[in-house]
């Protein structure tokens, strides 16, 4: 084992409780770090599932011709941003209606002398184009077309999730960044106290001829073994703080059953740890004169 | 192997050492006396750049150490080994990791660490001892493992403060025979020091430093 490692572990274990306390701190702010990317990723996912979900319906006048029926239709099939086109004629909206509606209402539909419901387009969009701008420039070339009469589409929802989830986004990425500057600010503080501790050693290790990443390495490794370890208890904390989470309101609001924390991001926090460590250690210690 | 030319230093405004010119060969074991506060210790430290001169020259082996760059500080170093007066033992490690520390920075194997320091330690009467803490060991003892860690790299300068101060005069002496071994190998030794047993009639060359003025240098020639 190399003399630096050697050292790092040595010092790791003479200062235990600390290093103790500096690792469970770091975990602390890792383990919040990711809560925050973890909505962040959990608020994209959920609005880029609803855009599946997504459609737009285009009325047609009830004189619109064959013709302009197909017109309509062609038009929608070669337009890049649609999906699928299913057009759905006035007599089956009705019947849509009328089994929708069931026996028990079924008498809201009589003395009907004639079919009053609009044949229309169901537009489903591909998931990149459904964004406020695009489904508007849409709808807006579709209202030009002979045979059309109005399109029907989500405009508040639309906008608002976006909004929602672009703020999440933005809050979350801060926090995490915030959040992960503390660890490191945390790891700056502990190795700077063992650094102050040790601060005779390092002068006779300077004055027998030792270069500065000599001096350096056993912090850098120390910083380096409390982030990941600060990490990992991150890691557990996240698994173990979504399971309570979903058990317990979970059941009470099925929405959040959907939410989950990525593997990767479990998998990455020691490695971050690792580096946050590093680079705290790496501050707290400077540049290291002869 | 160092020469001061001219050199003066001073302490927030007192001077120390005032227009300070000396100079001692290669292979040469010398001394360097005067009394508490003349300055033989900030001479040391300007040869080891742990201070550096307001004025004048220092060169060792033929470097001038006042235009050195920082970063060739530790290799400069690397080339002189150092007995400190307050020895810088660290007390967490044994006395081999103690010696074995010159050579882990000059980035020696560990089989080669082992035998010179081993080597080293029996030369110094300390193999015995090698797993010792230094608080297990008595003054002298921990002196000898002081220049054990001054030797082990083999440097071609070797620097001594006050290294027998404290010491009873049997291990002083036996200190003392350790220099003379090791000079007669061919290490260049200046050791500073005030005690006069140390170096009357030694034969060897005395500079006596008179605090804060300009050296008076008397040398004593070989008593045959």
């Amino acid at each position: 084992m190399s003399y630096h490692v050697k050292t790092a572990l040595s010092d790791l274990w003479k200062e235990k409780w600390i290093n103790l306390l500096g690792c469970l701190s770091m975990g602390v702010g890792l383990f919040m770090a990711a809560l925050a990317l973890a909505a962040v990723i959990n608020s994209n996912r959920v609005a880029s599932a609803l855009p599946e979900r997504f459609s737009l319906t285009v009325f047609l006048k009830q004189d619109a011709t064959p013709a302009d029926i197909a017109q309509i239709q062609n038009a929608l099939r070669g337009d890049k941003p649609v999906k699928s086109v299913a057009f759905i004629s006035s007599d089956k909206a009705l019947a849509d209606l009328k089994e929708g509606l069931g026996n028990k209402y079924s008498y809201l539909l009589e003395g009907l002398d004639s079919n009053p419901l609009q044949a229309s387009f169901d537009v489903k969009l591909r998931k990149e184009y459904v964004r406020t701008a695009s489904v508007k420039a849409l709808a807006a070339s579709l209202k030009t077309m002979s045979g059309v009469d109005s399109v029907n589409y989500g405009k508040g929802f639309l906008d608002t999730i976006q909004k929602v989830a672009h703020a999440v986004s933005e809050a979350g990425l801060a926090l995490f960044a915030g959040l992960l500057a503390g660890a490191v600010f945390i790891c700056y503080s502990t190795i700077k106290i063992l650094f102050y501790r040790k601060s005779d050693e390092i002068e006779t290790l300077k004055l027998l001829g030792a270069t500065g990443w000599f001096v350096r390495a056993p912090f850098l490794l120390e910083g380096a073994v409390m982030g990941f370890f600060g990490g990992l208890a991150a890691g557990a904390a996240c698994f173990g703080a979504f399971d309570v989470f979903l058990s317990g309101v979970g059941g009470a609001l099925p929405l959040l059953t959907n939410l989950s924390i990525p593997p990767a991001l479990v998998a990455g926090l020691p490695v971050a740890g690792m580096l946050a460590g590093m680079a705290g250690a790496l501050i707290a210690i400077g540049r290291v004169r002869p | 192997m160092i020469k001061f030319e001219s050199v003066s230093k001073s302490y927030d405004g007192n001077m120390v050492l005032n227009d300070l010119s000396f100079h001692v060969e290669r292979g040469e074991l010398a001394f360097l006396t005067g009394p508490s506060g003349a300055g033989k210790t900030t001479i040391l430290k300007l040869i080891y750049h742990a201070l550096a001169p307001e004025a004048g020259n220092i060169y060792i082996n033929g470097q001038n150490t006042c235009f050195i760059k920082q970063s060739d500080i530790p290799w400069l170093r690397r080339s002189i080994g150092i007995v400190f007066q307050d020895f810088r033992l660290l007390l967490t490690k044994t006395v081999f990791e103690n010696v074995a520390l010159a050579l882990r920075i000059r980035g020696l194997d560990e089989r080669e660490i082992k035998a010179r320091v081993m080597e080293t330690l029996k030369m110094v009467g300390l193999r015995h001892k090698s797993d010792n803490f230094p608080q297990a060991l008595s003054g002298g003892e921990q002196q000898r493992v002081v220049i054990a860690r001054a030797i082990v790299s083999e440097p071609m300068l070797i620097l001594a403060d006050e290294p027998t101060g404290n010491l009873d005069p049997e291990t002083a002496a036996g200190i003392m025979n350790s220099f003379k071994e090791i000079n007669a190998r061919g290490a260049t030794i200046l050791i500073a020091t005030h005690n006069r047993d140390l170096y009357h009639n030694s034969g060897r060359k005395v500079f006596r430093i008179a605090s804060g003025t300009a050296a008076g240098i008397v040398v004593r020639q070989e008593e045959s």
